[in-house]
């Protein structure tokens, strides 16, 4: 009987850190997602990058993705999600140099980052296999 | 370095709580998937210890994982012959009245050393010694010796005593014959009862006989070559039937 408690525990424990998982991940990508395609839409209108708004709509994005990866640290290999954090600095240097390009190609890769994992983290078949 | 005493710390309550849940076997007691799963979860364990960018989730899912598996592949083990079979194996008889079965050895990639190696670990070193030799689904190797052979017991010397007082040459009463499982955990196994040559009304004489209601009651019924029947009960006492008196009920 105490084995089959301990079981149930198990597989209720399992569903949770599941459940929870794809929550938390599906969560912060879509909210990442949608600041990288504000800044894009923002920065595809202006001829400079240095500009106020973007240099906020940044450290917003900065600031946002700081917070939320402590958390996806406890589900992803830390690793697989420093890419995002090394884009975001790359962001603040094109600010710096007002480089419009670089700052595109960083807001892209970003924003190419977060669909990978969003596949990499949902349940497929790929995945899988 | 901090964080990997702690990860290490947990991940090795993780392991043993894992191990603890697995039971109680050793090594060279466990099944085939068994010793897969030790393996894994060596394996497994390692990961998020020496790792620190892996989350510690990555080791301790699949841990849980296999070992919720684990208990219901033994589940399924218990319920099912046919699954048991499968995953486990069957015993099989190697060395038997007439010789090594080299045909059984072949296929279970035995050599004739590892079977020599395995029989003097039984504490026999002549083939001509042993009646039967049979390499267990754990692959541990077990030996019934000729009666002239097997080790003297309490029993032996008893009947000796009361049957042949005269007799200056102490020998074994009966033959050493394997017995065979009848029912075990309340499943009749139907191979052993044709190769026993019962019917399912010895089973129901058996029942009647032992006040038993249901063949799910009983826990083990076994015969050996000398009609002596070991039955027992679940959660009750076992006791010793005689086949030739059941026959003569029938």
């Amino acid at each position: 009987m105490k084995k089959v408690i301990h079981i149930c525990l198990i597989i209720v424990f399992l569903f949770a850190i599941c459940l929870t998982e794809q929550l938390i991940i599906n969560n912060c990508l879509e909210k990442t997602n949608n600041l990288v395609n504000n800044l894009k839409n923002i920065v595809e209108t202006t001829e400079n990058v240095n500009t106020n708004l973007i240099i906020n709509k940044t450290n917003e994005l900065k600031e946002f993705w700081t917070n939320q990866e402590r958390i996806l640290c406890t589900f992803i290999n830390h690793k697989e999600i420093e890419d995002i954090g090394v884009e975001i600095n790359n962001l603040e240097s094109a600010i710096k140099e007002n480089q419009r390009f670089d700052y595109i190609e960083s807001i892209n890769l970003i924003s190419f980052f977060v669909k990978s994992y969003e596949h990499i983290i949902g349940i497929n078949l790929q995945s899988i296999f | 370095m901090f964080t990997l005493i702690i990860r290490a710390l947990i991940v090795y309550l993780i392991v043993l709580f894992v191990f603890r849940l697995m039971g109680k076997r050793q090594l060279g007691q466990m099944q085939p998937f068994e010793f897969v799963l030790a393996l894994i979860i060596a394996d497994l364990a390692t990961i998020p210890m020496a790792e620190s960018s892996v989350p510690i989730l990555h080791g301790i899912v699949p841990l849980l994982t296999l070992v919720t598996l684990h208990y219901f592949l033994t589940i399924i083990t218990k319920k099912s012959e046919i699954f048991n079979k499968i995953i486990s194996g069957k015993p099989v008889i190697v060395i038997n009245p007439r010789g090594i079965d080299y045909e059984s050895l072949k296929n279970l990639n035995i050599t004739i050393d590892d079977l020599f190696e395995s029989v003097r670990g039984c504490g026999y070193f002549s083939l001509d010694e042993i009646e039967y030799a049979i390499v267990e689904t754990n692959g541990n190797v077990n030996v019934l010796a000729k009666k002239d052979f097997s080790p003297v017991t309490i029993n032996d010397i008893s009947s000796f005593c009361e049957s042949d007082k005269r007799s200056t040459n102490l020998q074994k009463i009966d033959e050493n014959t394997i017995p065979i499982t009848i029912i075990a955990d309340g499943n009749i196994n139907k191979n052993n009862l044709k190769l026993a040559n019962w019917s399912e009304n010895i089973i129901n004489n058996i029942l009647k006989i032992t006040n038993t209601k249901k063949i799910k009651d009983i826990l083990i019924l076994t015969v050996d070559g000398n009609g002596k029947i070991y039955f027992q009960r679940k959660k009750e006492n076992f006791i010793i039937l005689n086949y030739n008196n059941l026959k003569e009920n029938l």
